[in-house]
C-alpha cells in the first residue's frame, strides 16, 4: 500500500520536526527550571549545582538533546524537575483524565454531530433544518470557555445540580462503594463532556451537512434516482457512504484534543487533565514533564492521522487506484 | 473555488434567509468597532483605577456604574470598551498577518514549478499538523508577558497555513482558467497575469475567509487570555475580564456575564458577516459563464 507508506513517511517526519521544534523553543526561552517557584527560592549554591548535574542541566544543548531523544524512543523521561515525581506516572494520571474526558465529549460530538448533520444535509430548507443550522453555526463559533461558564453558572451555582469542577468527590473516591464511585465520576464527567461535545459536534455536524449537500446535487444521485430508487436508499447508499469522506477527516483532525486540545475547558472546571498539567509544567519550566507531553502529544496526533488516512482508504477506492498509478495524492 | 465554496443551492438558501441577519451583524460589528475607537472619548472611569476597593467591590450596577464594578472596583463598562480596544487589535492584526502570510506563500507555491510547489505546501501541512493550542502554550508561556501586537503576530502565524491551503487552491483553480490562458499566450508576463488576472478573484474569498478568520481569532485570543497566557493585568482584553470574574461566578455574575456577552455578540456578528461575504464571493465566481 503506497499511499499508506508515503503517509506514514508524511507522518514521521511531522512528529520528529514538531517535537524537536517543542525541545528547542523550551530550552532556548529563558526561565530557570530550579528557581521559578518561591519553594525554589531559597535553595543552596550547594543543592542547586547537585540538581543541576542530576538532571543533566549543565551539559551542552545538543547533549541535553541527545538525551531528550533517547529518552523518546525509550519511553522513560526520569523525574519532574518541580515536584520530583517520575514523569512517566505523572503523564499516565492525567492521560487517562484527558482521555476519559475527551474521549466522551468527542464520542457525544461524532453521534449528536452526524445524525443532525444529516439530517439538515438532507432536508435543508425545512424549518428544522434552518434553526438547527444557524443553531449550530453560533455554537460552533461560540469560544467553549464561556459554554462552560454558561453551564457552570447555571448547573452548578444556580441550581445545583452538578459540581463545579473537579474529576472525582476525594472522600468518596477512598471510601465509596463501587457504584458510589462510578456515579460520582459520572457526576463530576456531565458538565465539562458535554461543553466540548456541543462545540466539536457543531463542527462535525456542518462538515456532514456541507458534505451531503455536495454530494446530493452529484450526476450519480440523479441516475440513482432516475432508476426508481426509494429515497431512503438513494440516501443510505449513494450519497452518505461519499458525504463521509470529508466528515472522516474532520473527525481524525479532531483526534489530537483527546490530549490536550481540551485545555481551556480542563482550566474551567479544574480536571486534572494532560493540558492543565502541561500548562503548569511549562510555566515551571519542567523540562522533563514538557518534554514527555511534547512527545505524547505528537504521538498521539501521529496515530489519529493515520487511523484518518487507514479509513480513508477504506472509504474511497479511488485513492487506492492514484497511489497504485503513481499519481499524486 | 471548489475550497471554499458550498454548494449553490445550498447558497441560494442560506442568501435568502440570511439577508436581514447578516445587515444585523454587520451594524452590530461596526458598532462594537466604533465603540472600542472612542473608548477614551466615551469610557466613563479609567479602566484600570481601583477606585475604591471597600465601597465599590463587585457593585452591582447602578447610575454611577452602569455595569457596576469588578473585584478590584475597577468600572466594568469603561474596562469593556478598552477591552474592545484590545481584543479587536489583536484580532484586527493577526488577521492581516495570517492573510498575508498566507496569501504570499500559497500564491508562490501555487505559482512555482511543480515540485517547489508541493514542497512548500509540504511544510504547510507540517505546521498545520502541530496542535495549535500546544504552539501557543509552548510560545506565549515561555516569553512571558506578552503585548497585544506580539500576540497578534503569534495568532497570526498560527493561521496562515489554512489561508495558504486556500490561496494555494484558488490560484491554481484560477490559472486553469480558458481567460489566463489567452493572456498568457497573448505575451503577457507571468506577473501580469498573476496581477491582472488572477489576483483579482482573490480578492472577495480571501475577505470571506478574512471575517471568519478575525471571529476564530477573537475566540483564541479570548480564550488564551481567559487561561492566562494571553494579554495581562492591568490590560484588559475581554478575555482577561472573564477570568478575573470567575471567582465571584457564584456573587457578583455579572461582572463575568458583561464581557462574555460582548464576546459571544461580536464573534458572532463576525461569523454572519463572513457568512454573507462567502455567499458573495460564490454568487460572483458563479456569475462567471463557463467555470
Amino acid at each position: 500500500m503506497t499511499y499508506l507508506l508515503r503517509r506514514l513517511l508524511h507522518i514521521l517526519a511531522v512528529v520528529i520536526i514538531s517535537t524537536s521544534l517543542g525541545f528547542f523553543v523550551l530550552h532556548v526561552v529563558p526561565g530557570d527550571p530550579l528557581g521559578m517557584s518561591t519553594e525554589q527560592a531559597g535553595r543552596s549554591a550547594e543543592v542547586r549545582q547537585q540538581l543541576q548535574t542530576q538532571y543533566g542541566l549543565d551539559q551542552p544543548m545538543l547533549t541535553q538533546y541527545a538525551v531528550f531523544v533517547k529518552r523518546a524512543v525509550v519511553g522513560d523521561w526520569g523525574n519532574s524537575l518541580s515536584s520530583g515525581r517520575p514523569v512517566t506516572v505523572a503523564l499516565k494520571e492525567a492521560l487517562a483524565n484527558s482521555l476519559m474526558l475527551s474521549g466522551t465529549g468527542l464520542f457525544l460530538a461524532v453521534v449528536l454531530g452526524m445524525t443532525i448533520g444529516a439530517l439538515q444535509g438532507w432536508k435543508p430548507n425545512s424549518f428544522a433544518g434552518r434553526t438547527l443550522g444557524s443553531t449550530l453555526t453560533a455554537l460552533y463559533v461560540i469560544p467553549e470557555f464561556i459554554l462552560a461558564i454558561a453551564f457552570i453558572f447555571l448547573f452548578a451555582y444556580h441550581w445545583s445540580l452538578f459540581p463545579i469542577g473537579g474529576s472525582a468527590d476525594p472522600v468518596l473516591s477512598v471510601i465509596g462503594s463501587a457504584t458510589q464511585q462510578l456515579r460520582d465520576r459520572v457526576w463530576h464527567l456531565a458538565l465539562p463532556a458535554i461543553t466540548l461535545a456541543i462545540g466539536w459536534g457543531a463542527a462535525v455536524a456542518r462538515q456532514q451537512r456541507n458534505a451531503l449537500l455536495d454530494v446530493r446535487g452529484e450526476d450519480y444521485v440523479r441516475t440513482a434516482r432516475a432508476k426508481g430508487l426509494s429515497e431512503r436508499m438513494v440516501f443510505f447508499q449513494h450519497v452518505l457512504p461519499t458525504a463521509l469522506t470529508p466528515v472522516v477527516v474532520v473527525i481524525g483532525l479532531m483526534l489530537p484534543v483527546l490530549v490536550g486540545g481540551a485545555v481551556v475547558v480542563e482550566t474551567v472546571f479544574a480536571w486534572p487533565g494532560l493540558g492543565s498539567l502541561l500548562l503548569k509544567a511549562i510555566n515551571a519550566r519542567d523540562y522533563p514533564m514538557v518534554s514527555g507531553a511534547i512527545v505524547l502529544t505528537g504521538v498521539v496526533v501521529a496515530a489519529g492521522s493515520l487511523l484518518t488516512d487507514t479509513v480513508l482508504v477504506a472509504l474511497n477506492p479511488r485513492l487506492r487506484v492514484a497511489s497504485a498509478a503513481g499519481g499524486n495524492s | 473555488m471548489r475550497g471554499i465554496a458550498m454548494p449553490h443551492r445550498a447558497m441560494r438558501y442560506l442568501a435568502m434567509h440570511h439577508l436581514a441577519t447578516h445587515r444585523a451583524a454587520l451594524v452590530v460589528l461596526a458598532l462594537v468597532v466604533a465603540a472600542a475607537l472612542l473608548a477614551p472619548f466615551i469610557a466613563p472611569y479609567d479602566p484600570a483605577v481601583q477606585l475604591d476597593i471597600v465601597a465599590l467591590r463587585n457593585a452591582s450596577p447602578s447610575i454611577a456604574h452602569l455595569l457596576g464594578t469588578d473585584a478590584y472596583s475597577r468600572d466594568i463598562l469603561s474596562r469593556v470598551l478598552f477591552g474592545a480596544r484590545t481584543s479587536l487589535l489583536v484580532a484586527f492584526l493577526a488577521t492581516i498577518v495570517a492573510t498575508l502570510l498566507g496569501s504570499i506563500w500559497g500564491g508562490i507555491a501555487a505559482s512555482g514549478r511543480g515540485s517547489v510547489g508541493t514542497a512548500m505546501m509540504l511544510l504547510v501541512d507540517v505546521v498545520r499538523s502541530v496542535p495549535r493550542l500546544l504552539l501557543f502554550l509552548v510560545a506565549v508561556a515561555l516569553m512571558g508577558a506578552l503585548t497585544p501586537t506580539l500576540l497578534a503576530i503569534l495568532l497570526g502565524a498560527a493561521a496562515w497555513p489554512s489561508t495558504s491551503r486556500l490561496v494555494f487552491a484558488l490560484v491554481r483553480d484560477t490559472q486553469s482558467r480558458p481567460f489566463v490562458e489567452a493572456a498568457r499566450s497573448s505575451g503577457a508576463t507571468r506577473a501580469r497575469v498573476f496581477m491582472k488576472h488572477v489576483a483579482p478573484h482573490l480578492v472577495s474569498p480571501l475577505t470571506a475567509s478574512g471575517a471568519l478568520l478575525l471571529a476564530d481569532v477573537l475566540a483564541l485570543e479570548s480564550g488564551l487570555s481567559f487561561i492566562g497566557l494571553g494579554v495581562r493585568a492591568p490590560g484588559a482584553s475581554w478575555g482577561t475580564m472573564v477570568q478575573d470574574a470567575l471567582p465571584y461566578l457564584g456573587s457578583a455574575w455579572w461582572t463575568a456575564a458583561v464581557p462574555c456577552v460582548c464576546l459571544v455578540v461580536t464573534v458572532l456578528s463576525a461569523a454572519a458577516v463572513a457568512d454573507s461575504l462567502r455567499n458573495k464571493a460564490v454568487r460572483a465566481e458563479t456569475a462567471v459563464p463557463g467555470q
